[in-house]
């Protein structure tokens, strides 16, 4: 498949994190028009099957755009960046202390009932300090900084996955 | 699965001639079929102008069935033997059975590829077959109403339904030999119905509480587009839920022994709906069970539902935080399902959304006629302004790993179609062969979530540990329904997928079940089967035929069109020649992989001009 390869060219925008959310959701919609598995009901099995494809690799290519921390991580692969090390924030002894922090108080919260203000506060937090990170990505991102820029995807990552446990821990509390 | 798609070669290919589409929402509790007539979408009366049929089934000796409203009235006199609610069943084992309380109904056969059998008079049934003798009912009365053979159906299912209950319906439907244009999901299809896409773009909630299916959906709308961000629910909470706790304040009022025959059980549980229904009129209503008499009020009746109906809105909670949406972000909430009839259930909906509820259209019959207009569209009845319908899969997709844990493959809320690979890699030496146990679920233990299928990869090349490496496609398509294929990547050799679904019918199991049907003799069926693959032979050419009239010169040099041609011509001789259906099959096959890179180059083809429309539309803003 032609496309496939280049997620940006699929939507044809420009290759760089800061992306047009508004115009990467029209174009995505307008290409699932054309090749949308439902525009094929009446076509052939083997006509549909492509479509099937298709249309899983442009939901896959809108998947990873629209997310930022998918979207970092795939134009760090592009650059030859190794973002699987996990490793790279180890040296990092402020960062180290901040995520010990968070996850404490994480936990506590997880630990009390009636906590749904402070998992909210916390969530505010974290939100307000990964977008921060997102802005200094951008800047190593655009200056070629491979290094620096896969550590900031690495605390991106962290941040992320905890904003996804601070929900987790408010669908705990609903329940 | 085109089993028993059954128009005559070349009649479907006759661009020119309206085909024959239908909606079908098969529902726990009743069942619809919907068509659209001259641009007007309706929903189907019988002969007695009911448009609903009791999804109801009642098998009698000497394999005599019946279904609907007949089979409604013999459910209290002969409980065992009638079915009620199977789409509770669909894709479940039978523990469904007992955990659903319905032991006390029907007797149990032991238990074929996972499924729960009832025994009746007529022999051990499935839910699958059950659903298919609904199907079958609503699909005639729409012929005789079309005045012809249908062409295929949109099914609709809830849209929290998981790939083996999806997988049942579908079946239910080769079964019935009807072909499945599309499952859809019932929220998406009430929103069609509704048109909401017509209106201003934003976000909406469709509320849908069925008999026995829960679903919430928070999608985004513009011009003919459906987006669906999240949906969650509960596959086994609905009315008929209701009316069981009902049932118990009931039984506890008048103190009934905890055990009561079929038909004892049978009669409360219409008793408790009944006085569900009058309390949504009245403020008390006066009850007769099994000799007591008294009254139940209004109150009673909330204290006993109040816990359901806020277990649906937490669910509708965790639903909006998924879908990253507020609750101020909702510009309607849509009402559908029979239950939502309940004013308790509205008053409580609306304080939670803060918002005006929509239930202008009748909420039984709404999600027929969403999903006939989607039929209208599929089958290519309506030009112009297609509907773009992007739903999500409901529950997590994952593999098994060390000690009985789940790997997530494909998450929750993940637009579908969508496809995952993932690489295994073998542990001994000379190892031929790897296991995998494909479960769908959020829980953290494989134990926990739905176990789908075991897969069985065989016929690796024998190597070093660690030497191969077996890539598996894990790809769901827009139905919602997995499929798996697994290769090895250094030999390139294609390992062989045995599949064993947990729940559920493999197709041989199918092609059993029909032939065992006294109505399809064993030639009719090999007759029929060639007949169906000549009309695949056909679409293919003539599909190939029209792509090549329009995009073969761009696309394709002389001798990749030169190459094509003559593998064309081979299958049309082939379908001339081929009395075995199989080695029609095989010619088929072998066209669509040549003709494979063709058709991707025309989805590039067809992704370039998308985009190519609109830096035309944005050039024209400039200007």
């Amino acid at each position: 498949m032609d496309v496939s390869s280049d997620y940006y060219r699929i939507f044809n925008l420009p290759e760089d994190y800061q992306i047009d959310a508004e115009l990467l959701q029209q174009r995505y919609r307008e290409i699932q028009r054309e090749c949308h598995p439902d525009r094929y009901a009446g076509k052939s099995a083997h006509e549909q099957r492509v479509a099937v494809q298709y249309a899983a690799v442009i939901n896959q290519a809108y998947t990873v755009l629209r997310s930022p921390v998918q979207r970092a991580s795939y134009l760090l692969e592009r650059m030859g960046g190794n973002t699987d090390n996990e490793n790279t924030t180890v040296n990092d002894i402020d960062f180290l202390a901040r995520q010990i922090e968070l996850r404490e108080r994480l936990h506590s919260a997880e630990e009390t009932t009636d906590s749904l203000m402070e998992l909210e506060a916390l969530s505010d937090e974290v939100a307000h300090e990964f977008a921060q990170l997102q802005t200094l990505f951008t800047q190593q991102y655009r200056n070629h900084d491979v290094q620096t820029a896969t550590h900031t995807l690495a605390q991106m990552q962290f941040f992320s996955k905890l904003l996804d446990q601070l929900h987790d821990a408010q669908d705990a509390q609903d329940a | 699965m085109a089993l028993l798609q059954i128009s005559e070669p070349g009649q479907s290919a006759d661009p020119h001639q309206r085909r024959r589409a239908v909606g079908v929402d098969l529902g726990t509790t009743n069942s619809l079929v919907a068509v659209v007539r001259s641009g007007t979408v309706d929903t189907l009366p019988d002969n007695q102008g009911r448009h609903l049929l009791p999804s109801v089934v009642h098998y009698a000796a000497r394999g005599e069935v019946a279904v609907g409203w007949s089979a409604k009235a013999d459910a209290a006199r002969d409980p065992v033997n009638t079915l009620v609610s199977v789409k509770r069943y669909m894709g479940r084992g039978q523990e469904a059975v007992f955990s659903l309380g319905s032991t006390a109904l029907y007797e149990l056969a032991p238990s074929v590829g996972g499924m729960p059998r009832f025994r009746t008079a007529a022999g051990d049934i499935t839910p699958v077959e059950a659903s298919a003798e609904i199907l079958r009912c609503l699909v005639a009365r729409a012929e005789d109403a079309l005045g012809g053979q249908v062409d295929g159906a949109v099914i609709t299912v809830p849209a929290y339904f998981d790939d083996a209950q999806r997988q049942a319906t579908k079946d239910a439907a080769t079964l019935a030999g009807v072909k499945v244009l599309r499952l859809l999901n019932e929220p998406t299809a009430a929103a069609v119905a509704y048109g909401l896409d017509q209106g201003s773009s934003g976000v909406v909630a469709v509320y849908d509480l069925g008999g026995g299916t829960f679903d919430i959906s928070i999608m985004r709308l513009s011009r003919g587009v459906f987006e669906v961000l999240a949906t969650g629910g509960d596959s086994a909470l609905g009315g008929d839920d209701f009316d069981r706790a009902l049932a118990d304040l009931l039984r506890a009022q008048a103190a009934l022994p905890d055990a009561l025959t079929p038909g004892e059980q049978r009669g409360l549980m219409d008793t408790a709906c009944a006085a569900k229904e009058a309390l949504s009129e009245c403020d008390s209503v006066a009850v007769n069970v099994n000799g007591w008499s008294g009254q139940i009020d209004r109150q009673q009746m909330y204290a006993a539902v109040d816990g359901l109906i806020d277990k649906t809105l937490q669910a509708c909670k965790r639903t909006l935080r998924d879908a990253g949406i507020g609750l101020d972000d909702i510009l309607d909430v849509v009402m559908v399902g029979g239950s939502t009839r309940m004013p308790r259930v509205r008053e409580k909906v609306e304080a939670f959304f803060r918002c005006k509820l929509r239930a202008t259209i009748d909420p039984d019959r709404v999600v027929a006629m969403g999903a006939a207009l989607q039929a209208d569209a599929l089958v290519g009845n309506k030009s112009g302004d297609e509907l773009l319908l992007l739903d999500v899969i409901p529950l997590s997709l994952g593999v098994e790993t060390m000690g009985g844990l789940t790997e997530k493959i494909i998450h929750r809320n993940t637009t579908i179609p969508v496809a995952k690979a993932q690489d295994f890699t073998t542990y001994k030496d000379g190892q031929t062969a790897m296991a995998i146990h494909v479960v769908q679920g959020e829980r953290e233990l494989v134990g926990d979530c739905r176990s789908l299928a075991r897969f069985e990869l065989k016929g690796i090349p024998p190597m070093m540990a660690g030497a191969a490496k077996v890539r598996v496609t894990y790809q769901v398509d827009a139905d919602g329904l997995l499929s798996v294929t697994a290769r090895e990547e250094g030999s390139g050799v294609q390992t062989r997928i045995e599949v064993k679904p947990s729940y559920g019918l493999g197709d041989d199991e199918i092609s059993t079940m029909l032939q065992d049907s006294f109505a399809h003799a064993k030639d009719d069926l090999q007759a029929r089967a060639l007949r169906e693959r000549q009309v695949d032979a056909d679409r293919l050419l003539v599909d190939l035929e029209s792509a090549l009239a329009q995009d073969g010169a761009a696309l394709l040099n002389d001798e990749e069109h030169r190459q094509l041609r003559d593998a064309m011509a081979d299958l049309v001789s082939a379908r001339a020649r081929c009395t075995d259906h199989r080695e029609l099959a095989r010619q088929v096959e072998s066209l669509a992989r040549a003709s494979e890179q063709f058709a991707s180059l025309r989805m590039d083809n067809a992704v370039r001009k998308a985009l190519a429309g609109h830096r035309l539309e944005e050039f024209d803003k400039e200007t």
